[in-house]
């Protein structure tokens, strides 16, 4: 018993100390359709709060079709102040996924985020239907969208699974009551961890003839 | 029953974990079952009404935790933000009596029987001066009991079919311990963690009387036990025709002319009928149905029998040549995916789960397990009572069949596929007995070493799976 759980938790070790975690959060919207944005229009979305801290965004941006036009991506504060600029030059494929890096945005930072079509064509940024995140919405040009616009936030450096342990106790501690705390988190993955495998060694060996 | 203790006590921590690292909401139709608890304990009335289907603390409580998103769906998350989990406290602290009160309308769970739902008032009460998570997290808390009556019942069903002996009967309940699908619906609020208790008690209750080794107080207890597992779930009528069949055996096993034969009949019916009788009476008053009906069905009288024939061997088997190809089955083997894909992980609302090419290899091992438990059949031919497969058979068979008949309705008045591999779990305890089986069908030096694989490969199961639910929601 103790050789296949020694073994299985190396494995899992293993895969856990994997650094393939790169997107720091998402706004939980899967893209499954594009929201058309011509020459000069302006897709937002916000108000976000930023749950980890990140360093680029990542979006996937339809063309029709054609060679992708050049936009810009902006990130700003409720106050309207820029905490990033970056304009991405045309090019792209279709549907191409693309990451922009926007420097060091910290957890907490509340902010909008925006595309402009800087180029002659139009494109279409991917987003999903409205309800998909609840706490945030989607305007055209200022006007409000009956769509979310999907994003990614990207960590500066792919993280491990390991890793983010701490940070993961953590939410898992929200919402189930003002008595659960990370603490609680990591109590009860000391007893499956030690706690279980020994009771179970027990168990086996009470049970022996 | 010290091993009994320790795997008890291994089954209580699993299931607190379960409990507390599932996000609210994100078990089946748990948003329907918090629901009729809640119409229960703040109304006083059973839900179905008018109204909302959730109360409006519900449904706030939904959106703060981004439940309702996150369902179903991979790449959306809870919500993780300790400043909007800060606001739904803060706001939580603002509602009044009416907005825990205002729900009790028509949902999923509102056809069920009342009984879990009962039971779960004291954990509700329990927990009312918390916020709406608080109540939900001792209910799932309160739920996990009802696994351990899981696991004891099935421990000693093997130490009814095998005889003493510690080291089957722990291979048996390790299944319903361990097995993690078993223990993520039974940390949930669902009344399926009620069911599987009553249907594994009733299996042991089943066998003793069918072995000669039940009394009259046996017959009263199968018969107490299938009445509270109908008033758990409607699935449970199914439970009754093996009831009959152990109750019948026992009777005419006890011989001695047709009035001794007719007292445990007698004895059993009365015993269903006073712990069935309040319910429907007080249904039949309150003028709604007294067990779940199925919505959305096609009527019985308009089903074809030789199409539903067609459907559930498209189901197992592959399609003949003469057959229509059912639309609503999916790759094959549909009973695959179903049964045994869903019944070992499909966590969450069945989207999170285990790469493919573990699920082959666990069903290479379950395999082997079916394949050991039939050699210990053939072995023991001349000593297993044919009235005892009468009965489990009796049991499953007409379980999958009632399960095959509603998903053919359903797909017939153009819904789609219905079953889970979860709703098999009625029968867990069979499996457990189907595992011992399998560890007798070795020679008695491989035993131990075996049954100590099969627990270490049963907890890292649980690892493995606790890691990916983790990682799903919170990474």
């Amino acid at each position: 018993m103790l050789v296949v759980l020694a073994a299985g938790i190396a494995v899992l070790i293993l895969l856990g100390s994997q650094r393939d975690r790169d997107v720091a959060f998402s706004l939980g919207v899967v893209p499954s359709a594009p929201i058309g944005l011509k020459p000069g229009a302006e897709l937002c979305q916000g108000v976000v709060s930023a749950v980890d801290d990140f360093e680029a965004v990542r979006l996937q941006v339809g063309t029709f079709k054609r060679t992708g036009s050049s936009f810009r991506l902006a990130l700003r504060a409720p106050d309207g102040t820029r905490l990033a600029d970056r304009r991405v030059s045309g090019g792209y494929a279709d549907n191409a996924r693309l990451t922009v890096p926007v420097g060091a945005i910290g957890e907490g930072t509340r902010f909008e985020l925006c595309v402009t079509d800087t180029g002659r064509r139009a494109i279409a940024p991917y987003g999903g239907a409205a309800l998909a995140s609840r706490s945030t919405e989607a305007t055209l040009n200022g006007r409000p969208l009956p769509q979310d616009m999907s994003a990614d936030f990207m960590r500066a450096k792919p993280a491990s699974l390991l890793s983010l342990a701490p940070e993961m106790a953590e939410r898992a501690s929200l919402f189930h009551g003002k008595w659960v705390g990370a603490w609680t988190i990591w109590l009860l993955a000391f007893c499956v961890l030690a706690v279980v495998p020994a009771l179970l060694l027990l168990a086996l060996r009470a049970s022996q003839p | 029953m010290r091993p009994l203790v320790f795997l008890l006590l291994a089954t209580l921590l699993l299931g607190c974990a379960w409990a507390l690292l599932v996000p609210p909401f994100q078990a089946p139709d748990e948003n329907a079952h918090v629901a009729y608890v809640q119409s229960l304990a703040e109304r006083g009335e059973l839900p179905g009404g008018g109204g909302q289907p959730q109360s409006s603390e519900q449904v706030a409580g939904a959106l703060a935790a981004n439940a309702d998103q996150t369902a179903q769906l991979p790449d959306v998350k809870p919500e993780w933000s300790t400043r909007a989990h800060g606001r739904w406290l803060e706001r939580s602290g603002r509602f009044d009596g009416h907005a825990r009160s205002d729900g009790g309308g028509a949902n999923p769970a509102a056809p069920n029987p009342p009984l879990y739902y009962l039971w779960e008032l004291v954990p509700y009460k329990v927990a009312s001066g918390g916020d709406l998570f608080a109540r939900v997290t001792a209910m799932r808390v309160a739920s996990v009991p009802f696994l351990l009556v899981t696991v004891l019942a099935t421990w000693l069903l093997a130490g009814t079919v095998f005889g003493p002996n510690r080291l089957l009967q722990l291979a048996a309940a390790s299944m319903p311990a361990l097995l993690p699908m078993v223990t993520f619906v039974s940390a949930s609020v669902t009344p399926d963690a009620a069911l599987y208790a009553f249907w594994s008690l009733a299996l042991w209750l089943g066998a003793r009387l069918v072995l000669g080794r039940g009394g009259m107080r046996d017959v009263a207890a199968i018969a107490v036990v299938a009445g509270l597992a109908v008033l758990t779930k409607a699935t449970s009528f199914a439970l009754l025709p093996a009831v009959v069949v152990a109750v019948g055996v026992a009777a005419v096993r006890a011989g001695g002319g047709w009035r001794r034969i007719a007292r445990p009949v007698a004895i059993a019916a009365a015993a269903l009928v006073v712990v069935l009788a309040p319910w429907y009476v007080y249904a039949h008053v309150n003028e709604r149905p007294a067990s779940g009906q199925l919505a959305g069905a096609a009527a019985s009288s308009s089903v074809d029998v030789r199409e539903f024939g067609s459907y559930v061997w498209q189901f197992y088997l592959p399609r003949l040549p003469f057959e229509a190809r059912n639309g609503a089955l999916g790759k094959y083997p549909q009973a695959y995916e179903t049964w045994f894909k869903q019944g070992t992980a499909a966590f969450g609302w069945l989207e999170t789960r285990w790469p493919d090419w573990l699920y082959k290899v666990l069903f290479v091992l379950a395999l082997a397990i079916a394949a050991g438990a039939v050699v210990t059949l053939v072995r023991q031919r001349s000593s297993v009572d044919p009235m005892l497969l009468l009965f489990f058979a009796t049991a499953a068979v007409v379980l999958v069949a009632g399960l095959h008949w509603n998903e053919y309705r359903l797909i017939q008045a153009g819904g789609a596929l219905s079953n889970q591999g979860r709703y098999l779990f009625p029968l867990i305890s069979l499996v457990g007995l189907a595992a011992a089986a399998a560890v007798r069908a070795l020679p008695a030096r491989w035993r131990v070493p075996l049954v100590g694989a099969g627990l270490g490969g049963l907890a890292l199961m649980q690892i493995f799976a606790l890691v990916l639910v983790a990682q799903r929601f919170y990474a």
